[in-house]
């Protein structure tokens, strides 16, 4: 292990701290050298024995890895990175091609590492540059995979949860990207922990399904969500999504409980949009099928969430009584800097046309963005570029302020991608 | 292996070579450091190759000529790496056609090219 400090160590000044795992020595001189010409401390290691060593004793802020190394790949590192719930900042670096290095950041993203970027070798100094000025460590307590240390989700802990209304709703709106009108929102439920302040699903739904209280948690967020969306949505043609979980699917008295529901308080079942995502649909296909399929009958809309992420087969997908496909915010936030994105969107937008389904982008965050989408003919839109997800009193403050013709003429002056129309 | 394959390929790639020289005022001598780090380690991965290939070991191998590609390319050597992308790719193949020797010996040759073309590099900065 080689370690250089520019500077000294001065009291109460954060000094990012960057490890580089990379057998190449020429390029972990070079990388050590632009690191500390930018203020971090840099150790270079050669192999991953030396590297979990000195992760350990160091705990760097940043890490760069190669894929490519004798004993143990980069794969295998990103694993073990995830098993230690690293908060780091990682970069990939290597001489892969792009398409493996793509392939591999999704891995690692999906494994909850927090991947701030790859870069191709050979790079232009600038690059790792632009690269580590923009890359944070994640912090501690925002680690995907905290719950793994302990805390205990029993269906105690739910039903206590529930009774002091911990689970909260947020509100995330859809507009049409051809007039900017809203169409609809989303409602996203949130845990205000007393402890751990507002937990975000992903972290807090996998647990809750383990103990099996999927189903109280999935009524009280339609109690909660038609219950709002009934005051706020009078007098207009807005839609509410609410998201299901696979294990609620078993249940086939479901569709009956919703028609409930919306009755209940005057909704009609068509302004109701159930998502549920790609792989939580195929996990138990007859099953899925009965119930999405009774759904239907009632009325409401069924939306396939984060499509692109799981597995489906055509077959399976064009059985489905699906009315609506949102594509994943994986392969919108990275169309502008990854052609094969663009690509991608482009193919589901046809095939969801093909299979006569509405087409969400989701993960929306610019209106250059919004432009190339809706020259790929997606009809409406959802991300932090519109709004992102808010308490019911923001988002009426924020429905307010919304002009959707704005939106739309800010698309009309904001550049077509070369990639779009005439040259593709 | 044809000798002219990749003579389409730039020996020296300068702008990369003088993204290293902008560095030598935050690191003086940055340029021999690098070549002779560069030096030291083709001269390991060459004195190694045979008993690797003797000991079947062709993806050591891969591996080995992977990060010269990297290396090559770091340092603007634009032949050598795209000749030791060529060995990397014969040794995930396990030198099939008997093509070992004959690339191990264009590397060395071009090896020599490059550091003379590096140390004039230095030279012409100092």
């Amino acid at each position: 292990m080689h370690s250089r400090s520019p500077r000294p160590d001065h009291v109460n000044a954060f000094v990012p701290k960057l490890l580089i795992l990379d057998d190449d020595p020429v390029m972990r001189e070079i990388l050590a050298i632009l690191a500390e010409r930018q203020g971090f401390e840099a150790r270079m290691v050669s192999n991953p024995d030396d590297f979990y060593d000195e992760l350990q004793a160091w705990k760097p802020s940043h890490i760069t890895i190669d894929l490519v190394m004798p004993r143990k790949d980069g794969i295998e590192v990103l694993r073990d990175l995830a098993l230690k719930q690293c908060a780091a900042a990682i970069m990939i670096i290597s001489g892969m091609e792009p398409r493996v290095l793509q392939s591999a950041r999704r891995v690692a993203i999906e494994r909850g590492l927090n991947i701030t970027g790859v870069l191709s070798k050979p790079f232009r100094h600038e690059a790792l540059h632009q690269l580590l000025a923009e890359s944070a460590p994640r912090e501690p307590w925002k680690n995907k995979r905290r719950y793994a240390g302990g805390l205990l989700v029993s269906p105690e802990v739910i039903g206590e949860a529930l009774d002091e209304d911990q689970f909260v709703l947020h509100y995330q709106p859809k507009i049409d990207l051809r007039t900017g009108r809203l169409l609809g929102v989303e409602a996203l439920v949130r845990w205000q922990h007393p402890l751990l302040g507002l937990v975000m699903p992903d972290e807090f739904i996998p647990e809750i399904e383990r103990v099996g209280a999927i189903a109280k948690l999935t009524r009280r967020v339609f109690e909660r969500g038609i219950e709002w969306f009934s005051e706020y949505a009078v007098g207009d043609e807005t839609t509410l999504a609410i998201n299901i979980s696979a294990l609620d699917l078993a249940s086939l008295s479901l569709a009956d409980q919703l028609t409930d529901l919306c009755q209940s308080r005057g909704i009609a079942p068509e302004r109701v949009i159930i998502e549920l995502t790609e792989t939580s649909a195929m996990k138990y296909p007859d099953v899925a099928l009965a119930t999405l399929t009774r759904l239907r009958i009632k009325g409401f809309g069924l939306a396939i969430d984060d499509f692109g992420t799981g597995y489906s087969s055509m077959i399976q997908l064009a059985r489905m009584p699906f009315s609506s496909m949102k594509i994943d915010r994986s392969f919108v936030a990275s169309m502008e800097e990854n052609m094969e994105s663009e690509k991608i969107v482009s193919s589901i937008i046809s095939l969801g046309h093909a299979l006569d389904m509405q087409i969400v982008a989701e993960g929306v965050e610019n209106l250059r963005c919004a432009r190339v989408l809706k020259d790929l003919g997606c009809e409406s839109a959802q991300g932090y570029g519109i709004g992102k997800p808010m308490a019911a009193k923001e988002f009426a403050s924020w429905r307010q302020a919304w002009v959707g013709k704005a939106f739309v003429d800010g698309l009309e002056h904001c550049e077509q991608s070369p990639n779009v129309g005439g040259t593709r | 292996m044809n000798d002219g394959l990749f003579d389409t390929e730039p020996r020296l790639d300068h702008s990369m070579v003088n993204q290293i020289i902008q560095l030598e005022p935050i690191r003086p001598g940055l340029l021999a450091h690098l070549i002779t780090v560069f030096q030291n380690n083709f001269k390991d991965l060459m004195d190694s190759l045979d008993s690797q290939l003797a000991a079947g070991k062709h993806d050591s191998l891969r591996i080995a000529f992977h990060s010269l590609k990297g290396a090559s390319a770091s340092l603007g050597a634009q032949r050598l790496s795209k000749m030791a992308g060529f060995a990397e790719s014969l040794a995930a193949n396990k030198f099939g056609d008997g093509s070992f020797e004959e690339i191990c010996a264009a590397l060395r040759a071009e090896f020599g090219h490059v550091r003379t073309a590096l140390l004039q590099a230095q030279a012409d900065q100092a």
